[in-house]
């Protein structure tokens, strides 16, 4: 995976955390000396495969990437200091339907590499395998309604229940605005 | 007395972008798949094009593209010298089989600009010559506003992901096209472009109102165009089929411009020669300042024709 970082702020972190989980990293200072054979690709976006873009105060540079990538339905995290949001930038990614590509994320000292990381491992092929593994056992007191629903899927459908209650909550983690306080992923 | 500090140019600049959401033109001359859009559809296009939105305050301003001459380039070039004091910096879509030989004729007009006018059309995909993405006119066009946004000058062309400009020669009618810059995750400018300044560009007193461009065609439509039109010069673009004897269809007592993709002839007085000039476009460009500045007894001179 090859992943873009447009950073002022953090004075390195997001990078560090890219690059410690084993991702190509590209900045905008490499992009400067690397100057790629502008006839390889139809726009520079094809040279990496997502984006991290540190957005708290928006310069002119982060728009026109950001301005790209809604486009081109790249993949972007796009992370903001908390309680300093720039307002007028989400509004424009938080047009249209979700799930969009853009996501979002408000961040403090103590959340922004596990965001950064949670959005590798959602982006990233070779990471996802690990994460889709159902390895975090978990106990769960359901109703007799839900237990009756459960058990007539199951059978209709030839599943398991608990395959049946992990796809409902991996839909809804997929179309939820509000995530989990401190893995919290707006679309 | 008070002490009037005047800031520098470019000091003046960046606190201009601080106050206020940077204003940029777009001069839409064609470059969108329909070729016949009507002035309401045209602003509505760019309406919805909201990642424009996100870099600059834009205004779009539809022109009519008249099939007849090429003077609606000359007015294109007096509207936005008209216009100069209201945009930072503005942008002009062409269609792409006029976009070069357009943006060269544009650069000729206004040989001196303080701010950037850049020009940008759909790029042609490599599968099929005529056929062209929306999505990759868009990516060029907010390519070419970030350019209009930047801190350079001039008549620019965008290509792709490369920004072209013309090296000015001290007649300014011998440029060779230079890179300025590149696009690529920003805008790469070259150090020594040139960098914005109050100077406004003088009117031109060229028209272009004998000129036709003629596309390349059916033989019968290229006849037909011909004759149809009113002009006494004709640029006929052959493009990469531009065929032999073509100039016997040009009618009697008028001049052209023969354009292939690797040469351009002119036909003049019943005889074909090879113009001497780098680039197609700027054969092209040559051929009309020299039509307007000298009329047709320049021409061989300006375009170093050899029989």
């Amino acid at each position: 995976m090859i992943l873009y970082i447009h950073d002022n702020k953090t004075g390195g972190v997001i990078e560090q955390t890219c690059r410690t989980l084993g991702v190509e990293v590209l900045t905008a200072a490499d992009a400067e000396k690397q100057q790629a054979d502008a006839s390889q690709v139809d726009t520079f976006l094809d040279r990496v495969d997502a984006m991290v873009l540190e957005i708290t105060k928006p310069d002119q540079q982060v728009q026109f990437l950001l301005a790209h990538a809604i486009l081109a339905q790249k993949p972007t995290l796009c992370l903001y200091g908390k309680n300093q949001p720039p307002r007028e930038l989400l509004k424009y990614v938080k047009k249209g339907k979700p799930p969009r590509p853009i996501k979002t994320f408000s961040y403090t000292d103590g959340t922004i590499e596990r965001s950064v990381a949670n959005f590798i491992i959602t982006h990233d092929p070779e990471k996802q395998e690990f994460d889709d593994i159902p390895s975090i056992k978990y106990t769960l007191r359901l109703t007799p309604r839900i237990e009756r629903y459960l058990e007539w899927y199951s059978e209709t459908h030839q599943t398991t229940k608990a395959d049946r209650i992990r796809e409902l909550l991996e839909n809804a983690a997929d179309e939820s605005d509000d995530y989990a306080e401190g893995e919290r992923v707006e679309q | 007395m008070i002490a009037v500090h005047h800031p520098p140019p470019v000091f003046g600049w960046f606190c201009l972008l601080l106050m206020k959401k940077t204003s940029i033109k777009i001069y839409y001359a064609g470059g969108l798949e329909s070729e016949h859009l009507s002035r309401e559809q045209i602003s509505r296009w760019f309406d919805e094009f909201d990642e424009l939105q996100i870099l600059a305050e834009v205004s779009v301003s539809p022109i009519r593209v008249s099939e007849g001459s090429l003077g609606w380039l000359a007015a294109l070039a007096r509207r936005i010298i008209r216009d100069w004091n209201s945009f930072d910096g503005c942008v002009v879509s062409f269609t792409p089989d006029f976009f070069i030989i357009g943006s060269t004729i544009l650069q000729q007009l206004m040989p001196e600009a303080g701010k950037p006018v850049v020009c940008v059309s759909a790029p042609l995909t490599s599968q099929h010559d005529n056929a062209y993405g929306e999505i990759l006119y868009k990516a060029s066009m907010l390519n070419a506003v970030q350019v209009a946004l930047s801190d350079v000058a001039g008549v620019l062309i965008q290509r792709g992901n490369t920004l072209v400009g013309v090296e000015q020669n001290d007649d300014m009618s011998d440029g060779k096209l230079v890179t300025v810059g590149s696009i690529d995750f920003g805008i790469q400018l070259q150090k020594n472009r040139a960098k914005r300044s109050r100077v406004k560009p003088a009117p031109s007193a060229m028209k272009f109102d004998t000129v036709s461009y003629v596309r390349a065609g059916s033989r019968q439509a290229r006849t037909e165009e011909l004759a149809r039109a009113q002009a006494k010069h004709f640029i006929i673009d052959g493009g990469a089929r531009l065929q032999l004897g073509v100039e016997k269809q040009v009618p009697a007592g008028k001049t052209a411009l023969l354009l292939s993709e690797q040469a351009a002839y002119l036909y003049m007085d019943g005889s074909l020669r090879e113009v001497d000039a780098p680039t197609r476009a700027i054969a092209a460009a040559r051929y009309v300042v020299a039509l307007e500045s000298g009329g047709e007894s320049a021409l061989e001179q300006q375009l170093g024709t050899r029989l």
